[in-house]
């Protein structure tokens, strides 16, 4: 797997994990302006990997082409520590102009008065283009828009075609049912290991494609946990049949290993269509990728992603603001699409409608924009990030019989309630 | 004493065990991507390559079935690994010519000098030794951030300088040495200094080696205070760099440049021991039996 | 002839120097570890996001940390779990080490190099290599031998059963060359005559280890075990790179939290700094109990 790649799942990981508590200082006086039309020199604080940053230094550099007196430069952040890094530059209000990251950290640097409310330069005329939830799960609870989504990642079936075949399976399954049908006809056919889960294996991501596609969410509208329904219960009960029963493997094999030992099929991100190919030559031709099986609700699947804003401390907020309102045009994300495609890197634009041209193949970026036109994303509730490792934790207790399905759900709950504050 | 031959034997078949990881990754490190995840394993590798240091074949924009970038390809920063290597050794040295410096000035004074509160303060940087230097990771994270220190190779090298371990052993080092040579030196007219230069130095030179050897090998693998410091890649340690790479790249075929990053880790420190064995169980007995 | 006053400018002269040559050390020494370890016990006592000040919360966060905080508790039980059996399984095998390969002779130096050569190898790079040999896959190291015993692949980092002994092997067999060293040098220091003397009273191999070599042991003894505990409680790098899932730096279920990674978690990845500091200092006190003890075991030999 590429870099970036991996840099993509941590995307949504890092974010999750990064502080929930905190004080809002909201309405901090935004630094003195500079004139509209001055020369800006805009530093952008990339978080991920360097080929994204030469894919996003592309569409900066046709944003100046067009506005000669302002010029970007992307600067990559690794994952690993971006969140400390921009939290430092917060604490001593100075530092990059336009900062990305996690889909929660603009809305965390916001509340300590580290960002600018984007809506009052217009950005809101963008949502029309974003995926819906995602864009949603970008605004803070109160409305604020500190930052708008940068790009999507979300989980797909990848399959072995040559072992679907060889089990008289003509199509991908489709539903759970199919799925759980189709493990027992490859088990038959001598396939060791029909099914696993690579991203969100034990982890809460796993559990909420399950939890929305039986009609589940984490929290009710208003925000009060929401695991004691008969939904949260089915979908949790087929999560640990699919392991107990079916035989998911509880260690995490990364997608392209796991076809190339015999898989058949796997749920992984949809960044690792870009490496099987190079790294397994061997299994080029015999796989394939299909949305997630659909559940009694629907096939709703978890799309995660990075949000892009602007820092309260910039010298030049009106500029960057254009900008990042800039990077939703049709030429910024086709330059950004291309110049990934170049650099086999895994994005996901944020516009749906530009999926089909990401740098995927034509029939994976089919398959991936179909997943995404349902897809939910992340709980933007107080206190979600807090509880998000204790979640996946007793929900892995479940799935590894150390408790009883019920008893872990009510846990998982009991830790949201308490973090909601 | 020695134990009967008969009784030694488990402990030759234990260190295959010792070897058996070893060698694990060095073949690791010598094979094709897709060589790496075969099964069963080759245990030694049929088309031996170098392409887990560097990757002709690879290439950022096009791709090559079966090639991934070597360990020196997959950071973008100047010389790749190199880098980290060189940060490595840079701030390695630094912490240890730079402890043994005012560690040994202290010790010159605290046994040589008749100052007073010389016991107090010895006594302080004893007790020191006690405590677990993770208290003081959350403090000496803020005060970096304060002075702007994080990501810095200062940051690395300035909280490091003062190792009270040291300090305590050269003091017991020194306290072996008679206060007459210092004398006669003063005697002849020597500045304090000078005194320090010429003749404490030069007589701590054992004690040094000994500390140094500990040093080197703890600052060329230190890793939770890096992690916390460092930001950039840039300005990462090898160790750093490792765990980056650990969670950057998953899978079996990245394994081969994992462990060729770790080949290159551990190969310096190796290295080092085997040419200075001898003094270095000396400075393990010596720290250890008389500490 | 000097006068009085020249003696004492002198002496003035004499101690400025001094001062001066032990300021970089004390300065450091001060700014570096007394002052943040003092920092850290104020912040230990407070809510503090490295953002906004902090604020007092009194003995808010010892009461969490000690009555209710399930994880903090696991990370303690785990901690003393592995402490124990790594200790003293380590121990045990770096005596028959030294006693085994105690001799002059090339084959023992060769195999005490062995036996030593984790010590001085990159830990990350180590625990990189676990992590590899333990991969689920069945081209795993680990799962290759298991098949040679007709095992089947073992999920080896995602059984929480399995986490402890992982780690104390991986602790066993990364530490135990090194308590062999001292070992071995410990055994160098017996004069050949106790046991000659052993032997013309008819002592048998047993006995002669038990009354001749263990007793004279004994402070090398107390040295491995104790500065082991020390080192065992203090375990970051194995649970980071080895066990450290996407949301949760303790492996499955927490089975391998430990008190350091569960303080690096707190502090530096949800940024609460102030309860950072409050299980930094619960680590320093046992710490600080466990070296008590070593110096009070070290001054009792001393007297003996």
């Amino acid at each position: 797997m590429r870099r970036t790649t991996a840099a993509a799942r941590a995307a949504l990981i890092t974010g999750l994990i990064a502080l929930g508590a905190g004080c809002a200082t909201s309405g901090t006086p935004e630094t003195r302006q500079a004139d509209a039309n001055a020369p800006a020199a805009i530093t952008w604080w990339s978080t991920g990997g360097d080929d994204e940053s030469a894919a996003f230094q592309k569409a900066a550099d046709l944003y100046t082409k067009s506005h000669p007196n302002v010029t970007i430069k992307v600067q990559t952040l690794s994952w690993d520590d971006a969140y400390a890094k921009l939290l430092a530059a917060s604490t001593s209000r100075s530092g990059p102009d336009v900062v990305s990251g996690g889909m929660t950290w603009t809305i965390q640097f916001g509340l300590r008065g580290g960002m600018v409310d984007l809506r009052k330069y217009g950005v809101e005329q963008l949502k029309a283009q974003a995926q819906p939830a995602q864009w949603k799960s970008a605004v803070s609870p109160d409305g604020t828009v500190y930052g708008i989504p940068l790009d999507m990642s979300t989980e797909a079936l990848y399959y072995r075609t040559d072992l679907l075949e060889k089990a008289g399976i003509k199509e991908p399954p489709t539903s759970w049912d199919e799925l759980t049908a189709d493990i027992g006809k490859l088990k038959d056919a001598g396939v060791r290991t029909p099914f696993s889960i690579d991203w969100g294996n034990l982890d809460w991501i796993g559990y909420f494609n399950f939890l929305y596609q039986a009609g589940g969410s984490f929290y009710t509208p208003d925000c009060k946990p929401s695991l004691g329904t008969p939904e949260a219960e089915r979908a949790l009960s087929f999560w640990i049949d699919l392991h107990r029963k079916y035989g998911a493997p509880t260690d995490t094999v990364t997608t392209s290993d796991a076809l190339d030992a015999g898989t058949a099929m796997v749920y992984g991100g949809n960044w690792n269509a870009l490496g099987i190919d190079t790294s397994k030559p061997k299994l080029k031709g015999k796989w394939a990728v299909a949305p997630l099986p659909a559940g009694p609700a629907g096939p709703t699947t978890f799309i995660g992603g990075r949000a892009v804003g602007v820092t309260s401390y910039s010298k030049h907020i009106q500029q960057a603001a254009d900008f990042v309102k800039y990077l939703y045009t049709d030429e910024a994300v086709d330059a950004v699409n291309a110049e990934s495609k170049a650099r086999n890197v895994s994005y996901l634009p944020p516009r749906p409608d530009k999926v089909a041209d990401s740098p995927f193949q034509p029939q994976q970026s089919e398959v991936f924009a179909k997943i995404i036109s349902t897809g939910a994303a992340a709980p933007g509730c107080p206190g979600w990030d807090e509880s998000a490792g204790d979640v996946a934790k007793h929900l892995q207790s479940a799935i590894l019989g150390k408790a009883d399905m019920k008893t872990a759900l009510g846990e998982a709950a009991k830790v949201m309630e308490r973090n909601a504050g | 004493m020695t134990a009967a031959p008969l009784l030694r034997l488990p402990f030759y078949l234990l260190s295959l065990t010792m070897i058996a990881p070893f060698y694990w990754m060095v073949i690791t490190v010598f094979k094709p991507v897709t060589e790496i995840d075969r099964q069963p394993p080759s245990f030694v590798p049929e088309h031996p390559t170098l392409d887990n240091f560097y990757d002709p074949g690879y290439s950022p924009t096009q791709v090559n079935p079966g090639h991934l970038q070597g360990i020196f390809q997959r950071f973008q920063v100047d010389f790749g690994f190199g880098r980290f290597m060189f940060n490595s050794l840079v701030i390695t040295v630094a912490i240890t010519a730079g402890s043994l410096l005012i560690a040994s000035l202290a010790a010159y004074v605290i046994t040589k000098h008749r100052v007073p509160g010389r016991r107090l303060i010895f006594l302080m940087i004893v007790a020191s030794m006690m405590v677990p230097w993770q208290t003081t990771l959350v403090p000496n994270y803020v005060i970096m951030r304060n002075l702007g220190w994080l990501d810095t190779y200062q940051g690395y090298i300035v909280p490091a300088l003062a190792k009270a371990f040291v300090l305590f052993f050269l003091v017991q080092f020194l306290h072996s040495i008679p206060d007459e040579l210092v004398q006669a030196a003063r005697v002849d007219g020597a500045g304090e200094w000078r005194i320090w230069w010429r003749i404490v130095l030069p007589l701590l030179r054992p004690a040094l080696a000994a500390m140094s050897i500990f040093i080197v090998l703890a600052e060329w693998n230190n890793f939770l205070w890096p992690l916390i410091l460092v930001q950039s890649d840039e300005m990462a340690n090898i160790p750093v760099a490792l765990a980056r790479l650990n969670s950057y790249f998953t899978g079996a075929q990245n394994q081969g440049a994992i462990m060729a990053g770790g080949l290159l880790a551990s190969l310096p420190s190796i290295v080092f021991f085997l040419v200075f064995q001898r003094y270095f169980t000396r400075g393990i007995v010596l720290s250890g039996l008389k500490g | 002839m000097t006068t009085p006053a020249a003696v004492s400018r002198h002496r003035w002269r004499r101690h400025g120097t001094s001062y001066l040559m032990l300021l970089p050390f004390l300065a450091l020494f001060a700014g570096f570890l007394v002052w943040p370890l003092a920092n850290s016990l104020y912040l230990s006592f407070t809510r503090f996001d490295g953002v906004t000040a902090p604020e007092f919360t009194g003995l808010e966060n010892f009461r969490r940390l000690l009555f209710d905080d399930d994880r903090f508790r696991h990370a303690l039980g785990n901690t003393f779990l592995y402490v124990v059996a790594s200790v003293g399984i380590g121990t045990l095998l770096s005596l028959g080490l030294a006693l085994a390969f105690s001799g002059s002779g090339w084959p023992h130096r060769v195999m005490r190099t062995v036996f030593f050569l984790p010590s001085v190898t990159s830990s990350i790079a180590l625990m990189l290599l676990w992590k590899w040999i333990l991969n689920p896959g069945d081209f795993g190291l680990a799962n290759t031998v298991a098949g040679w015993f007709g095992g089947r692949a073992v999920e080896w980092l995602a059984t929480p059963g399995l986490t402890i002994p992982i780690l104390v092997l991986m602790s066993v067999w990364g530490g135990m060359g090194y308590g062999m060293v001292l070992y071995v040098a410990g055994l160098n220091t017996i004069p050949q005559e106790y046991y000659e003397a052993a032997r013309i009273d008819g002592a048998t191999s047993w006995q002669q280890f038990r009354r001749v070599t263990l007793p004279l042991l004994r402070p090398v003894t107390t040295y491995v075990v104790v500065t082991g505990l020390i080192g065992a409680f203090q375990v970051f790098e194995a649970v980071y790179i080895v066990f450290r899932g996407t949301n949760n730096i303790g492996g499955v279920l927490d089975s391998g939290l430990m008190i350091v990674p569960y303080l690096y978690d707190q502090g530096f990845t949800h940024f609460k700094l102030g309860y950072a500091s409050a299980i930094a200092w619960v680590l320093f006190v046992i710490i600080f109990a466990l070296s008590m003890v070593n110096l009070r075991i070290g001054r009792a030999l001393k007297e003996l």
